[in-house]
């Protein structure tokens, strides 16, 4: 624990709307090592996006708020930190990329511009070394032509290029910290691959840490290593990613597992969880999943299960009828009766 | 790009043909006699009005007239003020160089009002400063012009006498001495305009701060200051850019009440006589000026679109 590179602790971040107070991120917790990938996985709308922008403190205010939690970034807490504090560390310390590459690029500013923005902004030389270094960067995530691409406009490219170009400019500044916000969803199967394998090539080239954020489980099998199962603006299940698809615990983590298609398995076959997230309006009052869930049972209805970590607290998961599972799953009654009386 | 300009500049052709036909009508087939008018009372016989009718074309078809009048308009001949008998084009050469400066001053001002004032209240959105832009933006567009004009002549011309009030020095004047007498009119002119900049400043500045863009220059570590003016102005821009060309048209209408409130000698006062005195070369004349800046405006708007924004260009 102590070499973390981030921790995350009880965050809350809270959006006012006319509807009420949207609890879109309730006190969630979680940790990432140096040089280690950390998948945040889930279905749209569980709060994964505004989960990363509190990291960076890029939550829009009004109407949102971080309203409690710490988030220590090299030992020391973000949330306490200036305005100031945080644009030196942003694309810094700490890099975002995003989802929509054909919108997450100021459509009427030159690719070189865009990159040579973030080295300047932080480093402490002229614009022609900034250049230098951007088409460097465009070099390493495999721009072809980069001299010339510096001065192409994001429409003139791909959308799997305009990736690239995002990751060389998040890179731009040896972040410790990459954070991709749904990298591969807006892009094709083939285009997605690639990216993932960019990632894997920067990871290892530049020893950033990344948290890969994601509602694909394929994804996260491939880049991640320790994974975080998020539903409904709380963490359901937390393991690295062996136990993620070998041994799921939670009904939601096995729901999502069920959705992902399989080579060995006919596409028809494939079991999507039925039913959508509940809006924060008619949330249930035990367990947020309940109305979805195939386990639920009658205290599920009432009272909401809390986190509990069991395997020498190394994995986690929310649910009263996790044992079960895994009874069902494995069989292996010693084993998880050991697990039982850790949890309780 | 060339091309595209070049495109560009070439489907005025069409435009220009049309407006000088609209004009051409617009007197043609206009209602009332006008060559008895154009006799002074005494002179109007049978034989007078038929003499002028030939030796105007009047008698001919319209589509013949028509070629004359376009045949004597790509000369440079406009005709002659039946009021003044001069040349139209030469008086409107005397007049136009006042009321170019009252539009430029006009838009500047609104410009200088409007952006500042936009900008801010998109980046204090919700605040108290917001609120008040807002409402100065409200009171730029609806008030009419020449109720705004009359109260800044009470008010800034007569009660503190701080600014003159009407006319403008032509002879041995320069331009400095003028802008004194061109404050109150280009206000008066530009505050519709300001107020509807304003307005679409301050919501195509929150669209824009509001976009995916913005959101990656912030995470970049970008300031809120360098997100508002290097990221989310630029684009906030075009949409401007292009009401802005839209009210020009505008602009140039108010012009013509603006000149006769604060009795600017330029194309709007001399507009006015001409309707005054039925004076329908004249008439005919300052519509077509008036509507081929216009198309100018709009055509540098669109040249200027075309330079800023890099995903129209050359097609
Ligand atoms: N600006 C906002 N205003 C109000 N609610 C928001 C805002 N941004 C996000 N939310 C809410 O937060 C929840 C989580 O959103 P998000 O983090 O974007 O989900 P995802 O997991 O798909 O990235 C959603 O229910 C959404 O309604
Ligand atoms: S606590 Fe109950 S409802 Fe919630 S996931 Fe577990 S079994 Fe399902
Ligand atoms: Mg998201």
């Amino acid at each position: 624990m102590a070499d973390n590179l981030l921790e995350v602790k009880d965050l809350k971040t809270y959006f006012r709307t006319e509807e009420g107070v949207v609890k879109a991120v309730d006190g969630i917790s979680f940790s990432i090592g140096r040089g280690k990938t950390l998948g945040i996985v889930g279905e749209s709308g569980c709060g994964k996006s505004v989960a990363s922008l509190s990291i960076l403190r890029l939550i829009p205010n009004p109407p949102g708020k971080i309203v409690s939690g710490s988030i220590v970034f090299e030992g020391s807490d973000l949330l306490k930190k200036s305005e100031k504090q945080m644009r030196g560390i942003r694309g810094n310390e700490i890099s975002m990329i995003f989802q929509e590459p054909m919108t997450s690029l100021n459509p009427i500013m030159k690719i070189g511009t865009q990159i040579s923005e973030a080295i300047l902004l932080h480093q402490k030389i002229g614009a022609a070394d900034a250049r230098g270094k951007a088409i460097e960067m465009l070099t390493r995530v495999g721009i072809p032509m980069p001299e010339r691409r510096m001065d192409s406009y994001p429409h003139q490219l791909s959308g799997g290029m305009r990736q690239r170009v995002m990751i060389a400019m998040a890179l731009s500044c040896n972040s410790k910290l990459l954070i991709a916000d749904e990298p591969t969803t807006a892009l094709d199967v083939t285009i997605q691959a690639q990216i993932i394998d960019l990632m894997k090539k920067m990871r290892s080239e530049f020893g950033t840490s990344i948290i890969l954020i994601t509602h694909d489980l394929g994804v996260v099998a491939g880049l991640a290593d320790d994974v975080v199962v998020m539903y409904a603006g709380k963490i359901v299940e937390k393991a690295d990613v062996r136990n993620i698809f070998k041994d799921p615990r939670h009904p939601y983590t096995i729901g999502l597992l069920q959705s992902v298609p399989r080579i060995d398995q006919e596409v028809e076959r494939l079991q999507a969880i039925e039913g959508v997230v509940p809006n924060q309006r008619e949330m249930p009052s035990g367990c947020a999943f309940c109305p979805r869930c195939v386990r639920a049972t009658k205290r599920c209805k009432t009272e909401a299960p809390p986190l509990e970590y069991f395997d020498m607290e190394r994995r986690a998961v929310a649910c009263w009828n996790a044992e079960t599972e895994k009874i069902a799953a494995t069989g292996n009654a010693k084993n998880l009766s050991m697990d039982g009386e850790k949890s309780k | 790009m060339g091309k595209y300009l070049a495109r560009r500049i070439l489907t005025t052709i069409p435009v220009l043909v049309g407006i000088s036909f609209i004009v051409f009508a617009l007197v043609s087939f206009a209602p009332g006699d006008s060559i008895s008018l154009m006799l002074s009372n005494e002179t109007v016989n049978v034989e007078n009005v038929e003499k002028l009718k030939t030796e105007l074309g009047l008698d001919r078809p319209w589509y013949i007239q028509y070629v004359m009048y376009m045949e004597k308009l790509l000369k440079g001949d406009m005709g002659r003020s039946v009021q003044f008998s001069r040349p139209v084009a030469e008086m409107i050469g005397e007049k136009i160089g006042n009321t170019f400066k009252l539009t430029i001053f006009s838009c500047l001002v609104s410009l200088c009002i409007a952006i500042p004032l936009g900008v801010l209240a998109a980046a204090r959105r919700r605040s108290v400063f917001d609120y008040s832009a807002t409402a100065i933006a409200l009171v730029g567009v609806s008030m009419p012009s020449f109720y705004l004009g009359l109260l800044l002549i009470l008010f800034f011309g007569l009660k503190l006498g701080w600014l003159p009030i009407r006319g403008l020095p032509t002879y041995d004047s320069t331009l400095f001495k003028q802008i004194r007498f061109l404050i109150l009119p280009s206000i008066t002119l530009g505050s519709s305009m300001a107020g509807i900049l304003t307005r679409l400043t301050r919501a195509t500045m929150i669209e824009a701060l509001g976009q995916d863009f913005a959101r990656t220059a912030r995470a970049k570590g970008q300031s809120e200051i360098g997100v508002l003016f290097k990221h989310a102005f630029p684009n906030a821009f075009l949409p401007i850019l292009t009401t802005f060309g839209m009210q020009f048209g505008s602009l140039l209408g108010g012009a013509v009440i603006i000149e006769t409130i604060f009795s600017l000698p330029g194309l709007g006062m001399l507009a006015m006589n001409a309707v005054k005195f039925r004076d329908l070369p004249l008439i005919q004349g300052t519509v077509l000026i008036f509507a081929v800046c216009f198309v100018a405006v709009m055509l540098i708007v669109d040249i200027l679109y075309v330079i800023i924004d890099p995903r129209i260009r050359y097609d």
